[in-house]
């Protein structure tokens, strides 16, 4: 790549990163600004934002080079780690803080199992390998790889989004707030992704559908909250290493069916 | 600022800085001296492996030095042995001298596996050479066997874990002895199972770490993860595998340097993650995605404990900015730092892994169909968070009032307004109780 193709790359981020799916983001932060001053580090906000470019979503600009899902996750949980540590330096937030650290390792811990069983699935661990649908002329275990990893996304996205038993009661302020608002929109739109890559090459009257599977995700995910909203954390604390075993046996079923 | 002043403070810096500063250069002499192929000094023979390990033993005590944690004349000779160590051109002559250097500097425990390590290294080496007691001799053609690689790797595994003291000379010391594995490259290349082995026994071995450091909750523990990961890295046997290796190493440096300090910027954390990621990409490109969940689960238990235990005096700004080019840079000083040794030890190489630099973009692992499992565009990621942080700038500047308000709450928290490590700990375990772990209580 030369300077000249670099600099237009970078020209060309600006509709990823300021339209859409960023702009998307952008939005939020507007309505973010609303409920309180927006003051803090100004990187808890900035990573995950930059990961949301990456992300191809139908209609977005693509980035001609692509990140892989460790990277994602990484800077998805950015503003996690900056909310963490401003928490632990303050003691009267000391309580959130560790609410936070926990569900932080019961979501790794899960993400341990989840990420093995689509490098299985899928051969790779990069964001196209979950965002194409293996084609109809694909062996049939490639197919039911691509299957069993949305099915595990879908698995991790509450304990990742602190959901339910993983909630964390107060919000963190300012900056920290809309960039952990940013990393829950981009962790959505990563999980949504295989459920919308049958629909991408669909004939016409299925195109309008998509955006069905994100609206179903959403209501779901509604209804995770409101249904588990007074669960206890040590009751539940048992469902995330359940959760990882359960995947870890998805994994070795893809494993025996491709061999056999 | 004062920070950076206080670098070049060099009265208040512990004697062996200038002895060490210049070891430090001999050995990035000595690496670009040997990029294009092996010199020979006498008797010695130093290849691109040899001079890299060189220049981490002699870099990592420098960056502590430099944060003042850095080694005593006592601490130098350890240096020089590990020194010597790494141009050793066999097994043997390498643990000798990890050897001497346990000898020197470390309690009675590390001396007792020191010699365990020490006898089963010789014993590979010797078994290697055949019975020839000439150590210099060269190894025949197809001496590498299941015996010897067995050997080795028993005494490699015992100098990782042996117990030791405090100390950023030391801590260098764990990552030294992956050399006399890498060395089995030049001989020639690993059988399936033997990559297999060491492969999962590193992964395993990482996720060990994790474990112990959650529930014993000490940093050496959390630290330890790294030559595990070089372990795994090497397992891989191939050019991504070393990329992997050298990544590894530049964090243990840099980690060293941290000592007990707080990582007070999550940025320290950074190189430890990218050492992470290669060694994923290692075994993903190997055709080992089971062995992600034991790394990634030791990693993520390490990386709390490591947040978490560390104590409160915060490192120095520099060191976070080093941390962070490297970050950045890290395509670049990839391929000055791992090419050559994957040049040089090329025989011994799988094609399973492989790392492409994308130029002025980043990095991918490509796997043996040349297909790509991981992808880090890091420059781009770094353009972007530059536009970025450009427009969130310009936004703070047209809301002015929002920025003073962002000065107040930016105020430097003190030391003593931290919530106590132990507790913060105590408190984490009783919320994950499947994972166990001490009570602090008792």
């Amino acid at each position: 790549m030369t300077v000249a193709e670099l600099l237009a790359l970078i020209g060309r981020s600006a509709a990823p990163l300021l339209l859409w799916p960023g702009g998307l983001a952008l939005l939020m932060l507007l309505v973010e600004h609303r409920s309180g001053p927006l003051t803090g580090p100004w990187h808890a906000l900035a990573l995950p934002w930059v990961a949301l470019a990456f992300v191809p979503l139908p209609g977005a600009l693509r980035l001609e080079r692509g990140a892989d899902l460790l990277v994602l996750l990484a800077l998805a949980e950015w503003p996690r780690l900056v909310a963490i540590t401003h928490d632990t330096a303050h003691p009267g937030d000391r309580a959130r803080g560790v609410a936070r650290a926990a569900a932080l390792l019961s979501g790794w811990i899960v993400l341990a199992a989840v990420l093995p069983l689509i490098a299985s699935g899928t051969g790779a661990l990069t964001v196209e390998a979950i965002a194409r649908s293996p084609a109809a002329t694909a062996p049939a275990t490639d197919r039911a790889g691509f299957v069993l990893a949305a099915i595990a996304l879908l698995l991790v996205l509450p304990v990742l989004l602190e959901l339910g038993p993983w909630r964390v009661a107060a919000a963190s302020p300012g900056v920290q707030r809309a960039g952990l608002r940013t990393r829950a929109l981009l962790l959505c739109a990563l999980v949504a992704l295989p459920l919308v890559a049958p629909l991408r090459d669909a004939p016409a009257p299925f195109t309008y559908m998509l955006p069905l599977p994100p609206l179903l995700l959403a209501f779901g995910l509604w209804g995770i909250a409101r249904a588990t909203r007074t669960s206890d954390a040590r009751r539940w604390s048992w469902l995330t290493p359940g959760l990882a075993i359960l995947i870890l046996v998805m994994m070795v079923s893809q494993v025996w069916m491709s061999n056999a | 600022m004062r920070n950076l002043r206080s670098v070049f403070d060099l009265r208040a810096r512990p004697p062996a800085l200038y002895p060490l500063a210049l070891l430090a250069l001999l050995g990035g002499a000595l690496l670009w001296a040997t990029r294009n192929a092996p010199i020979t000094l006498g008797p010695l023979r130093i290849d691109a492996l040899a001079a890299l390990f060189a220049l981490f033993s002699c870099g990592a005590p420098l960056l502590a030095a430099l944060v003042g944690s850095g080694p005593t004349w006592r601490g130098l000779m350890i240096v020089l042995a590990l020194i010597a160590a790494s141009l050793g051109p066999t097994p043997q002559i390498n643990a000798w001298f990890l050897f001497l250097a346990a000898l020197s500097g470390a309690g009675r425990g590390q001396v007792q596996r020191s010699v365990a390590s020490l006898v089963l290294l010789a014993a590979g080496g010797m078994l290697a050479t055949r019975g020839v007691g000439d150590f210099a001799a060269r190894v025949p053609p197809g001496a590498l066997d299941a015996n010897v690689f067995g050997v080795t790797l028993l005494g490699v595994l015992i100098g990782i874990f042996a117990p030791s003291e405090q100390g950023g000379s030391w801590r260098a010391a764990r990552c030294i002895w992956l050399l006399p594995l890498l060395r089995l490259f030049s001989y020639g290349s690993w059988d399936l199972a033997w990559v297999t082995l060491a492969a999962s026994t590193g992964a395993l071995a990482a996720a060990a770490c994790g474990m112990h450091a959650w529930r014993t909750g000490t940093l050496q523990a959390a630290w330890r993860i790294l030559p595990c990961c070089g372990l795994a890295a090497a397992g891989a046997a191939s050019s991504l595998g070393i990329a992997a290796v050298v990544a590894v190493l530049a964090a243990d440096g840099l980690g060293a340097a941290l000592g007990r300090r707080a990582a007070n910027h999550w940025v320290l954390l950074g190189a430890p993650a990218l050492a992470i990621w290669f060694t994923a990409g290692a075994l993903l490109a190997g055709g080992a995605p089971a062995l992600l969940a034991p790394l990634l689960i030791g990693a993520a238990l390490a990386g709390v404990v490591m947040r978490v235990q560390a104590t409160d005096s915060p490192a120095p700004v520099w060191l976070v900015g080093l941390s962070l080019g490297w970050l950045v840079l890290a395509p670049l000083l990839l391929r000055i730092a791992a090419q050559p040794t994957v040049e040089q030890l090329q025989a011994g190489l799988s094609v399973y892994g492989e790392l492409a630099l994308v130029r002025r973009v980043g990095l991918v692992a490509l796997d043996s169909a040349r297909r790509e499992v991981l992808a880090l565009p890091v420059l781009l990621i770094a353009a972007l968070i530059g536009v970025l942080w450009a427009a969130i700038v310009l936004v703070r500047v047209v809301n002015a009032g929002a920025a003073q308000q962002a000065v107040r709450l930016h105020t430097p928290v003190t030391t003593n307004a931290t919530t106590p490590a132990p507790l913060f700990m105590r408190e984490l375990r009783a919320r994950l109780p499947w994972l166990g772990g001490r009570d602090d209580r008792r």
